[in-house]
């Protein structure tokens, strides 16, 4: 009896505040959602823990508008959340990585039909100074040689034979913040793994623009979104990825997966048995059509259009298939 | 009979007024009393393992008498005692052989439940056992777990109570844990839950040897008195004790295999207490008595 | 003359007593040894207590009511709670408690009362439960997946899943505590149930069990609180980590936990998901104080009346 109190006063609150949120950011939003009938229902989400923020933010919003609708986010992480999905035991999983060709194959000799969702972009840029003409492209270890902790790098000199003894600034965003956890965990191996000396400029990627900009031999990384933003101010360097290519940070790099490990998109993948039901087609379409503001409020990058075109129509391709 | 009773719990107020000589209660047999066994032993031989505990044990208990066993430690008293009422079957090693027989059954025959044997023979260990509950119900158990046809419980264990001379001692505090008695009153207390049954034998196995002197003077008391409606079964390493209330004694000793060294429990003499300790036939026993052996 | 001889003895033999009695100066090994001991003891209690005063600084700041009556949020981090995962953790242990007691104490009686040990098979259980109780809890997650989520019971991804999950995990536990129990009632009061003809059962049940029911309540105790911390396992039999729902019931319907709700929030880069997350920990800690507090004023119930 005292559980049902307490939770139901919890929703409410929950609830009112969502409803605050979703005036005040976008009044367009849920004039695209199905939102004429009242669905009820579960929905089963299950997969990576790095899509899970984003996910909470849609499903929060989604319970504004269809609050019978009974949505649970699990983590198993993107491997254990295929497993599950290829089981049939989820109804949407959700990966930070395509799928893997074992998984789907699992999935197909299960029956189990899927369409791969994109939703949100994940990616930042190692930047220098315009004026920095010799790093053009590094290596993951470059990099982490000048960030790992205790690193005793302070001129590119150090970084490889040939570069200039031109002294090294560092500009990155505070430990607070996403693009911190990427990169250290990423570049440095460990989330949360970072010299202590570099210039922490909290939650403001700007600053990060000023500071590169103000020195020849600054470096910094930022969310892939800023580069653009900047304009000439910085330059985005190369990174190595896996297959030994110098491959330059965009949407598209990071869309195809060549730039590597640090873009990635983030994906959610619906089962055709799932989209059977109306309580998940609905929800994913909300999803999908509110894309740029859940992923703004989780803080990832947002697609694009084009990105959110795609989304649609492979949805819509799993429906009609 | 309970005006009488009633003055001779009254009178167990007072420690200080407890009987010291009882010679006029015990020992009302001699060797020419005709014994009614109630319990009668043929044979009787128990083994734990390897271990040969006692052997060919031939005794008669006398009804409504007070028997006796006593001899050196590891001479097999607590072993026959407790094979009266199958208490060894407890003891997964232990194997008796030989027969017990008791209101004509063989208490060791295959038809026998030993449950309902003990329902009929009553027990009283060496240490006070009371449960950790209360008075009533260390009375009550038995009746319970017996299924006893009992009309009302409140009178039952009053009598229960009254006939182990504890009633005016207990009676303000029925509901109280048993816990919070005396050892004297503790150890009273387990012969009245023994009794509560209405068995017709008890056995005590050493019950005063954990008591102080007055303790022990008002069990054998109570035993004398609960003499007329049970027969009672005591071993004891007391021998002033055997010989204050005991009418019939049988001794014990143990006997030694001087190829193994194997130590084995026998019965050396049986006969009424006042002719075991003034005239005993054997020469063990005269040495036991007498302090010059065990 | 012998007389005179013995008392001279006697009288000497009391003065060494005597003198063996004043201090021949300090007692450095036992002083070292009470300072070790003390020092131990500082040690326990000074790690437990600087955990406490740490979760509780942390998690200050979000120590309100919304955090036992709210929802959890990834958009208002500052009013985000726990309600869903308080309720599933409530489901979860209540499911244990029913599970593992009945069996565990089940098991304590047969093989302390009925089990013959010189038999193999008898043996062969001893020895497998202590050495489950060594096994690391991801592999009861493991099991719990194979064999309560999917396989023979195939109950799916509800809360009394993730109840037997930890319920084997900690059956080990209740076994053996309440063995220990069971074994600690004094023989005595066995023979005296026997003496007056009661049955095996009639002495277990009046007299055995209720003597061993504070130690059996320990055990209880201690297998209780290592469950509602548990993380792993339930990860893996399916406890999510944002529901704005509770559970319909312990059989169906997704549910949350606190701890997994905090090993989840302590992951974020937000610092109001670790301040958040840190006072999931008092959370947790309070209900595992509530369940104990309950636990032990049965015990010393128990232990007056008797």
């Amino acid at each position: 009896m005292t559980h049902t109190k307490f939770t139901r006063s919890g929703l409410v609150a929950a609830g009112t505040s969502t409803m605050l949120v979703l005036a005040a950011c976008s009044s367009g939003a849920t004039d695209e959602t199905p939102s004429g009938d009242a669905l009820s229902g579960a929905v089963v989400i299950d997969g990576s823990s790095t899509v899970a923020p984003l996910t909470e933010v849609a499903v929060e919003l989604f319970a504004a508008v269809q609050p019978d609708v009974r949505i649970s986010v699990g983590v198993s992480g993107t491997g254990g959340g295929f497993e599950k999905f290829c089981n049939g035991e989820t109804d949407i999983s959700e990966a930070s990585r395509p799928i893997k060709d074992e998984e789907a194959q699992r999935c197909a000799d299960a029956g189990i039909g899927f369409v791969q969702l994109g939703l949100a972009n994940d990616g930042l840029a190692v930047v220098v100074n315009p004026e920095n003409t010799w790093a053009q492209c590094l290596t993951v270890e470059e990099v982490s040689s000048m960030w790992r902790p205790d690193s005793p790098v302070d001129s590119w000199a150090d970084v490889r034979d040939g570069f200039p003894d031109e002294p090294i600034a560092l500009f990155g965003p505070g430990s607070d913040s996403g693009t911190f956890d990427f990169f250290t965990d990423e570049v440095n191996g460990d989330s949360g793994a970072i010299r202590s000396d570099y210039n922490d400029i909290g939650e403001d990627d700007s600053a990060a623009i000023l500071g590169v900009s103000g020195a020849t031999g600054a470096t910094a990384f930022i969310p892939l979104s800023f580069v653009n933003e900047a304009g000439g101010q910085i330059k985005a360097i190369e990174i190595v990825n896996d297959n030994g290519d110098c491959v330059a940070p965009s949407l598209e790099t990071v869309l195809t997966g060549e730039y590597s490990p640090l873009g990635r998109q983030l994906f959610v993948y619906p089962s055709d048995v799932a989209l059977e039901k109306p309580q998940v087609l609905a929800f994913l379409e909300y999803y999908i059509n509110n894309q740029a503001e859940i992923a703004e409020l989780a803080g990832f990058i947002p697609l694009n259009e084009d990105q959110e075109a795609e989304a649609l129509e492979r949805l819509n391709s799993l429906i009609d298939g | 009979m309970t005006p009488k009773k009633k003055g001779s719990s009254a009178k167990e107020q007072d420690p200080a007024m407890v009987r010291v000589d009882r010679s006029a209660d015990a020992g009302k047999v001699d060797q020419s009393t005709p014994l009614v066994p109630i319990i009668r032993t043929e044979d009787l031989s128990v083994s734990y393992g390897d271990f040969q505990a006692v052997e060919d044990v031939n005794l008669d208990f006398g009804k409504n008498e007070i028997t006796a066993l006593i001899g050196p430690s590891g001479c097999g008293k607590s072993t026959v005692l407790r094979s009266l009422n199958r208490m060894n079957d407890l003891i997964p090693t232990a194997r008796v052989s030989g027969s017990v027989h008791y209101h004509g059954a063989d208490l060791y025959s295959e038809k026998i439940d030993p449950i309902q044997v003990r329902r009929h023979i009553g027990m009283v260990f060496q240490k006070p056992n009371p449960f950790p509950k209360s008075i009533y119900d260390n009375i009550a158990y038995g009746p319970r777990v017996t299924d006893m046809k009992v009309d009302n419980m409140d009178d039952h264990v009053e009598q229960t109570l009254r006939r182990a001379a504890l009633w005016d001692e207990v009676k303000d505090k029925l509901k109280n844990s048993a816990i919070g008695l005396s050892g004297g009153q503790q150890q009273r207390l387990c012969i009245a839950r023994a009794i509560a049954t209405n068995p017709d034998v008890l056995l005590m196995d050493e019950p005063c040897s954990a008591l102080d002197p007055v303790a022990t003077l008002r069990i054998e008391e109570l035993m004398i008195e609960l003499r007329e409606n049970y027969s009672i079964i005591i071993v004891t390493h007391n021998m002033q004790q055997a010989a204050r209330v005991s009418d019939r004694t049988a001794f014990f000793t143990v006997s030694i295999d001087e190829d193994s060294g194997d130590r084995t429990g026998r019965l050396v003499e049986f006969g009424a207490t006042s002719h075991i300790f003034i005239d005993p036939s054997d020469k063990r026993t005269e040495d036991y008595i007498s302090g010059r052996f065990g | 003359m012998a007389t005179s001889k013995r008392t001279t003895m006697a009288v000497d033999a009391a003065k060494a007593t005597t003198q063996k009695l004043y201090k021949s100066g300090v007692d450095i090994k036992g002083e070292l040894f009470r300072a070790v001991l003390l020092l131990s003891i500082i040690v326990a209690v000074g790690m437990l207590g600087s955990l406490i005063a740490y979760v509780i600084w942390r998690g200050w700041d979000r120590l309100d009511w919304n955090l036992f009556v709210n929802n959890p949020s990834s958009i208002f981090l500052d009013t985000a709670g726990f309600a869903p995962a308080i309720v599933g953790t409530i489901y979860v242990m209540l499911g244990v408690l029913v599970t593992v007691v009945p069996i565990g104490v089940s098991a304590a009686i047969y093989l302390e009362e009925y089990a013959d040990r010189t038999r193999w098979y008898n043996r062969l259980v001893e020895v497998n439960i202590q050495n489950l109780a060594a096994v690391p809890s991801i592999v009861f997650g493991i099991l719990g997946l194979a064999f309560v989520v999917r396989g023979w019971l195939n109950l799916g991804f509800v809360a009394f899943a993730g109840s037997l999950t930890l319920a084997m995990m900690v059956l080990p536990t209740v076994i053996i505590a309440s063995r220990e129990a069971i074994r600690a009632v004094p023989p005595l009061i066995r023979q005296a149930s026997y003496g007056l003809g009661a049955t095996r059962w009639q002495t277990i049940r009046h007299n055995v069990l209720p003597a061993a029911t504070p130690g059996i309540i320990t055990g209880t105790i201690l297998a209780m609180s290592r469950a509602i911390g548990e993380t792993a396992p339930l990860l893996l039999v399916g406890a999510t980590t944002f529901v704005l729902f509770t559970p319909e019931s312990p059989f169906e319907g997704a549910y949350s936990a606190i701890p997994v709700q905090i090993f989840q929030w302590a992951a974020r880069p937000q610092d109001e998901f670790r301040i958040l997350a840190a006072a999931g920990a008092i959370v947790l800690l309070v209900l595992l104080l509530a369940m104990n507090s309950v636990a032990i004023w049965i015990r010393a119930r128990l232990t007056k009346d008797t």
